[in-house]
């Protein structure tokens, strides 16, 4: 499924409540570069989820690999803005 | 004991904070339960819905003034942390805030181990129920004749480990490797939720556990991610998790003589953990939304090995 048509832009902020929605944490301590693992006790099915949220949330399809590159919320703008500029 | 809910545990969490104190309660996981004949045969373990259900029996007990009579509309999210065994006490501290006029009640269920869950749940008004109908099911109507067919009971017993009467799937009508399922479960009020409800409960009383709805879907998900693989044995090989459950809309209550359409739709898979979403509906309309629920497969030893005083080498050597 690709329904682009009512797929989100992308916006820090919105991404940033997104995401600290995901990972129950308060959107104060998403900081851009807090990291996930390290700051804020990411595990591995929680990267996952936060994976498929985005997915259907910007109708982008990420690989396993990136999946891994995406440590903090300025790393998952950044892959997202690329991913979102090549459609 | 009569009782005015339909739920699948009896124990009632008890009020153990002070006025003023943020909210917490404390309840007892009795052994006599009677969720662990079933959950599982020879293994007992509290059902993560159940620890659910009494985080949810504690916000209906701790319902800031302001907000009035409210029901469960969501649970936003629930994460499995570690697993709850009988004789366990759980405590479980609840934090409110109004949100989007709604209710937004954020929990931390602990044992004497440590956290076991987290729980999100919103609350609406009871008045606003039935609740926005979510209507006819929206376009992804599973399409027949592409599946591996159907499942009979006796077949999805050798691919779940869950029993009476905690086994809440009746038959599988389309089975799709690696990517979606359509099952079936019958609500009656001859199931044992019902036993102990006081003869004057109405209708609404005799709504359909929702903690049970979660678990119903759930099981038709763990179907579609096992039947491969099928391990109905808790005690060996690789078992199934349940790591999270999110989103999950129950747009209105289910009574006794509804047949429950699970649909469920594999959204990702990676190495040993599955992603599902799906819907369940009842004659054609959806009675509960599941935005995702997160499953991962894992050496049974690493549940047998969270027992108390389990020794360390059977966490270790299990498998």
């Amino acid at each position: 499924m690709s329904d682009n048509a009512n797929t989100a832009v992308l916006d820090k902020e919105d991404l940033r409540e997104t995401v600290a929605e995901v990972l129950d944490v308060d959107e104060a301590k998403l900081t851009d570069e807090a990291h996930f693992v390290n700051d804020l006790g990411v595990d591995s099915l929680m990267a996952l989820e936060v994976m498929v949220v985005l997915e259907k949330k910007y109708g982008v399809k990420l690989g396993e690999s990136e999946l891994k590159e995406v440590t903090s919320l300025q790393k998952a703008h950044d892959l997202l803005d690329a991913k979102l500029k090549a459609l | 004991m009569a009782v005015l809910d339909a739920g699948p545990v009896r124990a009632v969490p008890e009020i153990a904070s002070g006025p003023g104190e943020p909210p917490r309660t404390v309840v007892q996981v009795d052994a006599d339960e009677r969720v662990f004949p079933g959950h599982y045969p020879g293994f007992p373990i509290f059902p993560g819905v159940c620890v659910v259900e009494q985080v949810r029996r504690s916000a209906l007990a701790t319902v800031p003034a302001e907000a009035g009579k409210v029901i469960v509309r969501a649970v936003e999210s629930t994460r499995f942390l570690s697993p709850v065994f009988p004789g366990d006490r759980l405590t479980v501290e609840l934090k409110w805030s109004p949100r989007n006029g709604a209710w937004r009640c954020e929990a931390v269920a602990s044992t004497e181990r440590g956290r076991a869950a987290t729980v999100r749940l919103r609350l609406v008004a009871a008045a606003e129920e039935p609740g926005p109908a979510a209507g006819p099911a929206a376009g992804d109507a599973p399409r027949p004749g592409e599946g591996v067919g159907a499942l009979t009971i006796g077949e999805i017993k050798k691919v779940l480990p869950h029993r009476y009467p905690m086994l809440l799937v009746d038959r599988v009508d389309e089975l799709v490797p690696a990517e979606r399922l359509t099952a079936v479960k019958a609500v009656t009020c001859n199931e044992p939720w019902y036993q102990d409800l006081a003869e004057e409960a109405g209708d609404e009383e005799h709504a359909y556990p929702q903690a049970l709805l979660v678990e119903s879907w759930c099981q038709a998900a763990g179907v579609l991610a096992a039947w491969d693989r099928p391990n109905p044995d808790v005690l060996s090989g690789q078992v199934m998790l349940f790591g999270s459950i999110s989103d999950v809309v129950l747009a209105r209550p289910v009574l006794p003589g509804e047949v429950l359409e699970h649909r469920v739709r594999l959204v990702r898979a990676l190495s040993d953990t599955v992603i599902f979403e799906g819907e369940s509906l009842s004659a054609g309309e959806i009675v509960m939304e599941v935005g995702r629920v997160v499953m991962a497969m894992r050496p049974a030893g690493e549940l047998t090995g969270a027992l108390p005083g389990a020794p360390a080498a059977v966490a270790a050597g299990a498998h």
